[in-house]
């Protein structure tokens, strides 16, 4: 674990040196939030839709950052530096998870911030149950993103194969995450998201298992 | 370590079992069995979708409900499960390819992963004719065909994941590790869009108390199940059939292409 | 414990597809010997490093260094094997120091602030601790690449044409090394395509073509030119 933490930490220091990957994602959420007020006609409400524009904003803004997650280890072939050190492989996959999940909370703060800018939205109180929702959401979408980028590095269409594979792969954390936050947005009570963070957490679990055993075999060369 | 790793990428297309050596010691050099099987399998295949046939249009009673369009349900359901079959054995073959890293489970997972999208193909194409009449619309985010569709992207990018992959034995790799995941991601996508909303005909056939339809209609979807069974099959191993010669010949050919520039260096 | 060889290979094969790398390779490197493996491009080399170092499966066969089986896991033997490839492994965006300490960490270096210092000053690089590796001449990444491979003072180093596109102020760096290893007893796997360089401070030397090893002898005391005469040779022969 303290390796993990090593590479994660590595990670976020290299993030903050470049900001490269943060403020193309604070960019893009911005510009989002700024064109869906503008794409949205006074008849509609924009409550009803705002739940689901925030986690498709959050999908997308995450995937733009994905592809240099490993994108940077292959520079001067880092990865294989780190593969080559007595670091087991879940160490290393969990510490690149670690930094990507760390650098998308950021990126989710942002977008919630934008939106309740520009829409009149908030969580009514059920700061706790959203907060739920969020970290469970982004732990799942980071778990599957940082194996795809992984793999997707090795490949000859890089970045643009990534949302091939990841979206269809990501719909159950788009459904329980967007179905919870409309909920909750809506003043519903807390009990009632209780089935979607569940799903949520029993799908962060099941990928947080097999995607760590399988990272092995998506660096082996 | 570079220039050979540049080599490794542009040369590495054949696992072990594809080395001329041991392609050249004569065992199921032309996968005869495996054709012959295919070839049985597919008589019979057609034989018992004749009889299937006759028994959709000319036996069956019509149902009361829906009318003659629920008789596209003996293709549409059949299908369904025939792809979930194909997936199951691309998950299957898969976890057993990364452990043995035999070129023959990898060959099977690629004939059944594309077996696995033409029948997602029927069941995505059956099922909108099926509900333009009995739903008034071509595409409803009904759960089942939600997931059937997700699955489609799910495969078509296992194709594309492969295609996309320099190295052969990685893009196996990629392939194999992708055939894992998606199904451990088949029940989640499942319960998800089941939560999303319901408007699916309820199973009628897989009830825990047993069928509730009519008999006959049970009998004609069995038959039809059979016919499917037989025809992915014989399918199945021609395509593994005609993966293993491909990949046999390109070796071949990438063998004599050295051969011919540097003719000494393999012995 | 003592006995046991620093590397060991048993019937090792690499095949890319049909084409060989590595044909029934096997030996074993008594502990504190230099051995240089020279052959021409192709001759599968640095495949025969990335299999020992367990950077890549082999076809075939086993791998072992200091008794320990490679496999693709981060075993503890890696704590006690360095290697110099092609590529640096370095981040650009961290400071020379950054980078030796990430990597000291992940290797479990003791006193890793001192050995992180005294790897910048052996190398020349002790005024350039704080500056980011992007901004590094090719000599000056080569040479804190080397600081990076001895850090945790491995028991076995691995090294890829270590001269490649070298200065001759990395040149004369790196030969004092190499020298420095081989007096310190570790043993040293050195693979080159440059006769001069690699005869140097060799024990044994090994010819490896088209995967096998053609050629395996203690370093005697002919000349260089002798050593020339030979390699041209049995290359030939092994291409005939």
């Amino acid at each position: 674990m303290a390796d993990a933490w090593t590479i994660a930490r590595k990670d976020l220091v290299l993030e903050l040196r470049s900001r490269e990957r943060i403020v193309a994602m604070l960019t893009f959420t911005v510009l989002v939030a700024v064109i869906f007020s503008f794409s949205l006609g006074p008849a509609v409400r924009a409550q009803d839709v705002a739940p689901a524009m925030i986690w498709v904003t959050i999908i997308f803004a995450g995937m733009l950052g994905l592809g240099r997650s490993f994108s940077l280890e292959k520079e001067e072939d880092a990865l294989a530096g780190l593969l080559l050190a007595p670091v087991s492989r879940e160490a290393v996959f969990v510490g690149k998870l670690a930094a990507n999940f760390i650098l998308l909370i950021v990126v989710v703060a942002a977008v919630f911030f934008a939106f309740a800018l520009f829409f009149p939205i908030s969580f009514r109180g059920a700061w706790v149950a959203g907060g739920a929702v969020v970290v469970l959401a982004c732990i799942g979408f980071m778990t599957l993103g940082t194996f795809f980028s992984a793999i997707t590095a090795h490949t000859r269409l890089g970045d643009t194969l990534l949302p091939v594979l990841l979206l269809p792969l990501l719909i159950p954390v788009v459904i329980f995450a967007a179905g919870a936050t409309e909920r909750l947005m809506a003043g519903r009570p807390a009990s009632e998201i209780q089935g979607p963070l569940q799903m949520l957490l029993a799908f962060d679990l099941v990928f947080l298992f097999v995607c760590t055993l399988l990272f092995a075999f998506v660096v082996e060369e | 370590m570079d220039s050979d790793a540049a080599s490794d990428d542009s040369f590495s297309d054949q696992t072990m079992t594809t080395q001329p050596t041991r392609a050249a010691d004569g065992t199921d050099q032309s996968l005869a069995g495996v054709r012959i099987w295919a070839t049985i399998f597919g008589v019979l295949g057609l034989v018992v979708m004749l009889i299937s046939l006759w028994m959709v249009f000319f036996w069956v009673p019509t149902e009361r409900l829906m009318g003659v369009v629920q008789r596209i349900f003996y293709v549409h359901v059949p299908s369904a499960w025939i792809a979930f079959l194909a997936f199951f054995l691309v998950a299957i073959c898969s976890a057993l390819y990364l452990w043995l890293r035999d070129d023959r489970l990898d060959a099977i997972s690629v004939a059944g992963a594309e077996l696995g999208v033409i029948f997602t193909t029927i069941v995505l194409v059956t099922g909108p004719l099926w509900g333009k009449i009995a739903w008034g619309a071509w595409w409803v985010w009904e759960p089942r065909l939600t997931l059937t569709l997700l699955l489609w992207f799910i495969y078509i990018g296992y194709f594309m994941l492969r295609g996309a992959t320099e190295n052969p034995e990685r893009g196996k790799r990629f392939a194999a590790v992708l055939g894992v995941v998606g199904a451990f991601n088949i029940p989640l996508i499942h319960m998800s869009v089941q939560w999303f909303r319901s408007l699916h005909p309820q199973p009628v056939i897989l009830r825990p108390e047993g069928p509730a339809a009519d008999p006959a209609i049970v009998q004609t979807l069995l038959v039809s199940l059979l016919a499917f069974l037989l025809i992915f099959f014989s399918l199945l191993l021609f395509r593994y059939a005609a993966e293993r010669l491909t990949r046999r010949v390109t070796a071949l050919r990438l063998a004599v292409e050295r051969g011919e520039r540097e003719p000494r260096t393999v012995s | 414990m003592v006995s046991e060889a620093a590397v060991e290979a048993v019937r090792l094969e690499k095949w890319f597809g049909p084409i060989p790398a590595l044909r029934d390779v096997s030996f074993s490197l008594e502990r504190g010997t230099f051995l240089t493996i020279f052959g021409p491009n192709g001759a599968g080399k640095s495949t025969l490093l990335r299999v020992l170092s367990a950077a890549t499966r082999p076809s075939g066969g086993e791998g072992r260094i200091l008794g320990h089986p490679v496999g693709t896991g981060g075993g503890a033997w890696r704590e006690r094997l360095g290697v110099l490839s092609h590529r640096t492994f370095l981040y650009g965006d961290l400071t020379a120091r950054e980078n030796l300490t990430l990597y000291g960490r992940l290797y479990r270096v003791s006193d890793l602030a001192d050995r992180v210092e005294a790897g910048l000053e052996e190398f020349g690089l002790a005024r350039r601790g704080d500056d980011r590796v992007g901004g590094f001449s090719h000599g000056m990444r080569q040479r804190l690449a080397l600081a990076r491979t001895l850090l945790h003072d491995p028991e076995v180093v691995f090294l890829d044409e270590p001269y490649t596109g070298l200065d001759p102020h990395a040149a004369r760096v790196l030969r004092r090394t190499l020298e420095r290893l081989r007096d310190g007893k570790r043993t040293v796997l050195l693979v080159t395509h440059n006769l001069a360089e690699g005869l140097e401070l060799a024990d044994r030397t090994v010819i490896q073509v088209g995967g096998r090893w053609v050629h395996d002898a203690p370093r005697d005391r002919t000349s260089a030119a002798a050593f020339a005469d030979v390699y041209t040779d049995r290359v030939a022969e092994a291409l005939a």
